[in-house]
């Protein structure tokens, strides 16, 4: 998902309307990434286009039904025709106990680590202390061969950090250990 | 002179410039960047096929990994395009 999207940018800086088709189960990325990337607030929702994970199992006849469902979206986003408002983020929490940021930081990743599951690793977040933010990136057997499927631990801690920030304002920063898991 | 350099890197300056949009896409060369993972290519041709009927041509392009930006070779096939479509899968 981020690298579509930074292909998207960099076509975009070429002067080349991109519309990104994906699937849902990387919606927090999508986010995120463009957090990262300082797009505007309402990018994912006017460029990206959300597709029902997974599709890799398709029947070619599945997969062209599909898209026949998205193709409005698909010409929206290339015609630049407004689809959803921009809502705005709630307003960050302040001051709210260690255990409640914790929780809410659970939730806020929950799509995330449902993408890292996809790809054979897990976001685990074990505790939130003095405003930062801890846990355990657990990597098991991948679906790619060299690992390149999985974001590197100092990326995904900024992309955590970037999901969390705007909801809980006590942040300061995260911290996650990588664990190789190894198969029975 | 002391010069200090930090050492955290370069950042971002501005946000990204985005390309203005068209009013049709009748006429329009369309690329569709495939980004390798499985289905992507059956997805993106029928994306092709509805939107050739709008009036748009074709121009594909398929990058070596999912996990990795786009490579050169592949963006310039691209620069000849009026819009993109890419993606997808997992």
């Amino acid at each position: 998902m981020s690298c579509c999207m930074r292909d998207a940018v960099t076509l975009e800086a070429l002067g080349i309307p991109t519309a990104i088709i994906v699937n849902d189960v990387f919606e927090p990325i999508a986010h995120a990434t463009s957090a990262l990337l300082r797009l505007p607030d309402d990018y994912v929702a006017k460029n990206v286009v959300w597709l029902p994970h997974p599709t890799s199992n398709l029947t070619d006849a599945r997969a062209a039904a599909l898209i026949d469902g998205r193709i409005d979206a698909i010409r929206d986003v290339l015609l630049g025709r407004t689809r959803v408002a921009a809502v705005a983020p709630p307003a960050p929490s302040e001051g709210a106990p260690d255990r409640e940021s914790l929780e809410a930081a659970r939730t806020i990743v929950h799509g995330l680590a449902e993408s890292l599951r996809a790809d054979g690793a897990d976001l685990v977040l074990s505790h939130f202390e003095d405003g930062t933010l801890a846990g355990e990136l657990r990597i098991g057997e991948l679906t790619c061969d060299d690992g390149s499927c999985i974001m590197p631990t100092d990326a995904l801690e900024r992309m955590v950090e970037a999901m969390v920030r705007p909801k809980i304002a006590s942040l300061r920063g995260v911290t996650l250990r990588e664990i190789r898991l190894i198969p029975d | 002179m002391i010069v200090v350099h930090d050492p955290r890197g370069g950042r971002i300056a501005a946000s990204p410039t985005l390309a203005a949009r068209p009013s049709s896409l009748a006429g329009l060369r369309l690329g569709l960047l495939d980004n390798g993972k499985e289905k992507a290519d059956a997805l993106l041709r029928r994306t092709a096929e509805l939107l050739e009927a709008d009036g748009a041509t074709l121009t594909f392009a398929r990058k070596p990994s999912f996990s990795r930006v786009a490579p050169q070779e592949a963006i310039d096939a691209l620069k000849m395009c009026d819009i993109v479509v890419t993606g997808l899968g997992g």
